[in-house]
């Protein structure tokens, strides 16, 4: 039934005849998995905003072309088909924006904040984790992004990003020493803890 | 060292997964309206504007040379067609002075020379009539003075072989004679030396009329007997020739839109018989074209795609070198006009292309450009059909415009994309024997 996530395939087979109340399930349901895709890759809140927003136009615009499996595995496709999206769409932004690296901090109202006294830190430790891997150069980032938190293999990066493997390697390399020195800063105030 | 990148690794793994974005608010007033009309363009926006101002020049050139060379060639025409045997007007059987400067040979009576006042112009060629035959002459205009003459020589007929349309096969020897020098006269007698023959022959792109007149050496007078020879000199006898060739094309892979290109290069022919020649060439063709996806061949460009991209569609572009051959059949051989058939096969050396690729992968389109200069062969890439129409100029000459179609036989390129191309070739063809 639409207005509820109840069955997943139902839902994909809602989109897949552009049925915009299955279509709007599936964006409510989906839409903080995206962004928390997209924020990884896009330094303002906003811009990874419209990446979403781009990606999910995208989605629903070829979901004809979305094969079903098993109803177990349909959920897992959807999430993969989806992050693969959201990915090329941000690495498009980046194109267009040449790859050059943004200037100005990131608020924090960027990110949630929990009221749960337990979790408290640790949610700050990853979000200051997530703006030491914004605070990367672009290229730098996308690798970094797409080799340790998505699982592309070096070629795979390289021909998305149309860069050779030395230089995907390259990227990567500068990424993780940039992050250890970043790391190293964060254990200065307090957070060595977390080790 | 790989120990610290992986646990880093895992740090950072950890935090992704777990961090939180600011939920934000909820965008769907502002998807709901894109989702099904952002939809991908089938076939790329193509650029007309140059491509196009540059055909529609060339074509408007092309067409305009044509039609000057063709309205040159009627005028020419009517001018040679008003002195053709039988129908002379009354201005052409005016004698002019010129006739002074011919002197019969062998006493032959009745030396009137008659030229169309409307042929002489500078040094223009004329035909003229004298009681000695048929003389080509080259007239100055300014002073009516033969500068030479070419003389068709020799019409052995007897008597009796002149009988009313009666077809006689003429030897033609021509001869230049510079002006002053005396020139050769035809006589043709009977065995007796009582009949003479006066001779009229035009001779106008290969069709020869001969008019001979029994004239009584007595008398003078043309007898009644009047026999109309027509003698039909091939208008297309064997040889070799070579033509300059351009053309405006239009190629596209199975239904889509077509797009101009161009052809230039050089024809040689070998003329089999009356209605029959061999043709070749080597013509430069820039062929653009714009193909679905389904139409292009990946097979050559995995290695460089990632997997599952798809080629939505591309564009692109060309040049090859092609060598027809191919057989032309003449369908209409008139005086001055041949419209013929073509059928023949080309082979294409592929130079380099140019490919502009709509690509999706997981939804997400691309443009991706791919440049490709290896040279290689396509025997027997296309066949070709056309209909040719010739007009024929001074000299052997001819003005040939010919609409033609290529089949492909073959796909070509990286995509190996069956291009079919349709056009016109305009060519100007030189010293044809015909």
């Amino acid at each position: 039934m639409p207005g509820s996530l109840e069955n997943i395939t139902e839902v994909i087979k809602g989109c897949i005849k552009n049925d915009q109340r299955y279509q709007r399930v599936l964006y409510d349901q989906y839409r903080g998995y995206a962004l928390k895709i997209a924020f990884r890759y896009i330094y303002t809140y906003d811009k990874a905003t419209d990446v979403v927003n781009d990606s999910f136009v995208k989605v629903f615009n070829h979901f004809n072309s979305f094969r079903l499996g098993s109803e177990e595995e349909n959920e897992k496709i959807l999430m993969g088909w989806l992050k693969k999206i959201i990915i090329n769409t941000a690495i498009d932004h980046l194109r267009k924006k040449q790859m050059l690296p943004e200037i100005g901090g990131i608020p924090e109202s960027s990110f949630e904040i929990t009221d749960n006294y337990y979790n408290a830190d640790q949610l700050a430790l990853y979000n200051d984790l997530m703006v030491l891997i914004k605070e990367l150069p672009p290229n730098n980032r996308v690798v970094f992004n797409l080799y340790v938190i998505d699982g592309y293999s070096h070629a795979e990066i390289a021909d998305l990003m149309n860069i050779n493997i030395g230089t995907s390697k390259s990227h990567l390399s500068r990424a993780r020493a940039t992050l250890q020195n970043g790391i190293k800063k964060m254990e200065q105030i307090n957070y060595a803890g977390f080790r | 060292m790989p120990d610290l990148d992986n646990h880093m690794d895992d740090l950072f793994r950890k935090a992704a997964d777990n961090y939180r974005p600011a939920a934000g608010e909820n965008n769907w007033d502002k998807i709901a309206p894109l989702i099904n009309k952002t939809a991908l363009e089938i076939v790329p926006p193509t650029k007309k504007s140059n491509s196009v101002k540059k055909s529609s020049l060339l074509l408007l050139l092309l067409f305009l040379a044509a039609t000057g060379f063709i309205v040159n060639n009627l005028l020419n025409t009517k001018n040679n067609n008003a002195i053709s045997a039988g129908n002379y007007t009354p201005a052409l059987k005016k004698p002019l002075a010129i006739n002074n400067n011919i002197k019969p040979k062998n006493g032959v009576q009745g030396n009137t020379a008659v030229v169309s006042s409307s042929l002489i112009t500078n040094n223009k060629t004329a035909l003229i009539e004298t009681a000695a035959g048929i003389e080509d002459a080259v007239v100055n205009k300014k002073n009516n003075k033969i500068i030479r003459t070419a003389t068709r020589q020799k019409m052995d007929i007897s008597a009796a072989d002149i009988g009313e349309q009666e077809v006689i096969d003429i030897n033609l020897n021509e001869k230049n004679i510079d002006a002053g020098n005396e020139h050769q006269t035809l006589t043709s007698q009977t065995g007796n030396g009582e009949i003479s023959m006066q001779g009229s022959a035009i001779a106008s792109n290969g069709n020869l009329i001969a008019e001979s007149k029994k004239i009584s050496s007595d008398t003078g007078t043309t007898a009644k007997n009047t026999s109309k020879m027509k003698v039909e000199q091939s208008s297309n006898q064997k040889g070799f020739y070579l033509g300059f060739t351009a053309g405006l094309e239009f190629s596209g892979v199975r239904r889509l839109e077509l797009q101009p290109g161009y052809e230039a290069g050089i024809t040689a022919g070998y003329q089999l018989s009356q209605k029959l020649a061999v043709e070749t060439g080597v013509l430069f063709s820039k062929k653009n074209y714009v193909c679905d996806g389904k139409y292009f061949n990946p097979g050559k460009l995995d290695a460089s795609m990632p997997s599952g991209m798809q080629i939505v569609s591309l564009s692109g572009n060309c040049s090859v070198f092609e060598v027809p051959l191919k057989l032309n059949y003449n369908i209409v051989d008139k005086r001055n006009t041949i419209v013929f058939l073509s059928a023949g096969l080309s082979s294409y050396l592929l130079l380099n292309e140019n490919n502009r690729y709509k690509t999706l992968l997981n939804g997400t389109t691309n443009n991706m450009l791919g440049s490709y200069k290896n040279t290689k062969l396509y025997p027997v890439a296309t066949a070709d059909i056309s209909v040719g129409f010739e007009k024929k100029l001074q000299k052997g000459n001819k003005l040939r415009l010919e609409p033609y179609l290529q089949l492909p036989l073959k796909g070509i390129g990286v995509g190996a994309m069956k291009i079919t191309s349709a056009g016109v070739h305009a060519s100007f063809i030189l010293f044809s024997n015909r």
